[in-house]
C-alpha cells in the first residue's frame, strides 16, 4: 500500500506536493544566497555604525521593504 | 471473494508514480531539514559559518601595551621576529600588518581548484569556489613586499597542494625569505629538496607532537626549528631545543607578561593579533634580517635584574 494514502485519501495531495518542492528549492536558494553574502560589512546609519552581515542587511532591507508596500497599499485601498 | 469497488485499483504505471512520488517527498523533506539545521548554524554560529563560506577573517587589532610591563630593552624586543598572525588573510591586514613593522607575514595556504589561496580552514569542495572570498598566495606575496619574511603556515597535506607549494616556492625570487611551517614531517623532508633555501619549521600544538620531534633524528636533521603553541614551551623544553640550535617560534601570544616569560626562555619569534605587540617587535631599525639558525645561543638577559 501507498504510504501517501490513508484510508483511500491522499496524505500528500498534488497542491501540497508542489508546496513541499517549493518550499525545499527556495530554502536551497536561501541557503546559497546567505553562504555567498556571509561577509562582515560596515553599515552607516547616519549618526551610528554597526557591523553586520551583508546578508542579513539584505533581508533585513527586503522585509523592511515588503512589510512597508504591504502597509502602504492596504492604507491606500482603505482611503479608497 | 468480494472486491472493494472503493480502492484504488493500481496499475504498474500508478504504482510506478506513486513511488516516485514518495521519493519526491522524502527527498523534499530532508532537503528541508538540513536547510533548517545550516539556517541555525548561520544564525547561532556565525564565525564558524563564516570559516567555511567566504573564509575567516584576520583576528588582527590594535591595543595599546602597558609600558610599565617593558622589562627588556628596545633593542632586546626588536631581535625578535614578530610574526602578525594570520595577517595574509587579506590584503588590508598585510597591510595593516607590515604599516605596524610585522618583521614576519604569516599565511594560511590552502588549494582551491589547483590555485593556492590564503585561508585558515580549506574551503568547501565544489562550493568553494563560489563561496570563498580569501585572497589568491600571489596577491599576498606582492602585498607582503618590504617584510623580512612571509610564513607559509601549510593547512593541507595531499600530494597535488605539497606539489603545488614545491612550484610556488620554486618560482619565487630568491632573495625574499620565506619560512614554511607545517605538522607533517614528510612535507618538510620534500620542500627541504625542493626549496632548500626556506626555513623549515614544524608545527608544533601539543606535547605529543614535542616528544616524537625529539626523537625523529631524520626530522631534525630536516628543519630549521619549530612554530610551537605557547604553552607547550617550558624552561625544560626551550633548553633542549636551545641546545639543538633549533630556531623556536612561539603562537599566538597577546599578552606581554607573556612575551617577556617567551623572551626569557629564548625564544626567537613571537605570533600575535596584538599590533602593537607586532609593532614592539619592529625595533629601531627597520629593513630585512636575515633568519639564522641559532647556534647554542643563551637566552636574552631582562635589563631590570
Amino acid at each position: 500500500m501507498n504510504d501517501d494514502n490513508i484510508g483511500g485519501r491522499r496524505l500528500v495531495t498534488n497542491r501540497r506536493l508542489v508546496w513541499l518542492v517549493g518550499v525545499a528549492i527556495l530554502l536551497v536558494l536561501l541557503i546559497f544566497f546567505i553562504a555567498e553574502n556571509f561577509v562582515l560589512v560596515e553599515i552607516r546609519l547616519i549618526v551610528t555604525r554597526v557591523q553586520v552581515r551583508l546578508v542579513w542587511a539584505l533581508v533585513t532591507a527586503f522585509l523592511i521593504g515588503g512589510v512597508t508596500g504591504v502597509l502602504l497599499a492596504s492604507m491606500r485601498r482603505g482611503r479608497l | 471473494m468480494m472486491s472493494n469497488p472503493l480502492a484504488p485499483r493500481f496499475t504498474w504505471a500508478r504504482r510506478v508514480a506513486a513511488a516516485c512520488r514518495t521519493v519526491v517527498v522524502v527527498l523534499a523533506c530532508l532537503v528541508i531539514s538540513g536547510c533548517l539545521v545550516l539556517l541555525g548554524i548561520f544564525v547561532f554560529d556565525p564565525d564558524g559559518s563564516e570559516e567555511w563560506t567566504v573564509g575567516r577573517r584576520p583576528n588582527q587589532y590594535f591595543t595599546d601595551i602597558d609600558h610599565d610591563l617593558r622589562t627588556f630593552s628596545n633593542d632586546a624586543y626588536g631581535a625578535i621576529w614578530g610574526v602578525a598572525h594570520n595577517s595574509g588573510g587579506s590584503i588590508e591586514a598585510t597591510l595593516e600588518a607590515r604599516i605596524n613593522g610585522a618583521d614576519v607575514i604569516e599565511v594560511d595556504v590552502v588549494e582551491l581548484d589547483g590555485v593556492l589561496y590564503s585561508a585558515h580552514t580549506p574551503p568547501l569542495p565544489f562550493l568553494g569556489q563560489r563561496w570563498f572570498r580569501g585572497p589568491r598566495l600571489e596577491r599576498v606575496w606582492a602585498a607582503s613586499f618590504g617584510a623580512d619574511a612571509v610564513m607559509l603556515d601549510l593547512k593541507e597535506t595531499s600530494p597535488g597542494y605539497v606539489r603545488l607549494v614545491g612550484d610556488f616556492l620554486e618560482s619565487r625570487s630568491p632573495t625574499r625569505q620565506v619560512i614554511v611551517s607545517s605538522r607533517s614531517p614528510w612535507i618538510l623532508q620534500l620542500l627541504r629538496v625542493r626549496a632548500p633555501d626556506t626555513v623549515l619549521l614544524l608545527s608544533v600544538p601539543d606535547d605529543t607532537v614535542l616528544r616524537a620531534m625529539q626523537n625523529n633524528e631524520d626530522l631534525l636533521e630536516t628543519i630549521d626549528g619549530i612554530t610551537v603553541r605557547h604553552t607547550v614551551l617550558d624552561a625544560e623544553n626551550a633548553v633542549w631545543l636551545s641546545d639543538r640550535g633549533l630556531l623556536v617560534f612561539a603562537w599566538t601570544v597577546n599578552d606581554l607578561k607573556r612575551v617577556n616569560e617567551l623572551m626569557r626562555l629564548g625564544v626567537d619569534g613571537i605570533t600575535s593579533d596584538n599590533l602593537a605587540i607586532i609593532n614592539l617587535f619592529a625595533g629601531d631599525v627597520r629593513g630585512e634580517r636575515e633568519i639564522r639558525r641559532p647556534s647554542s645561543t643563551p637566552p636574552i638577559e631582562n635589563q631590570n635584574e
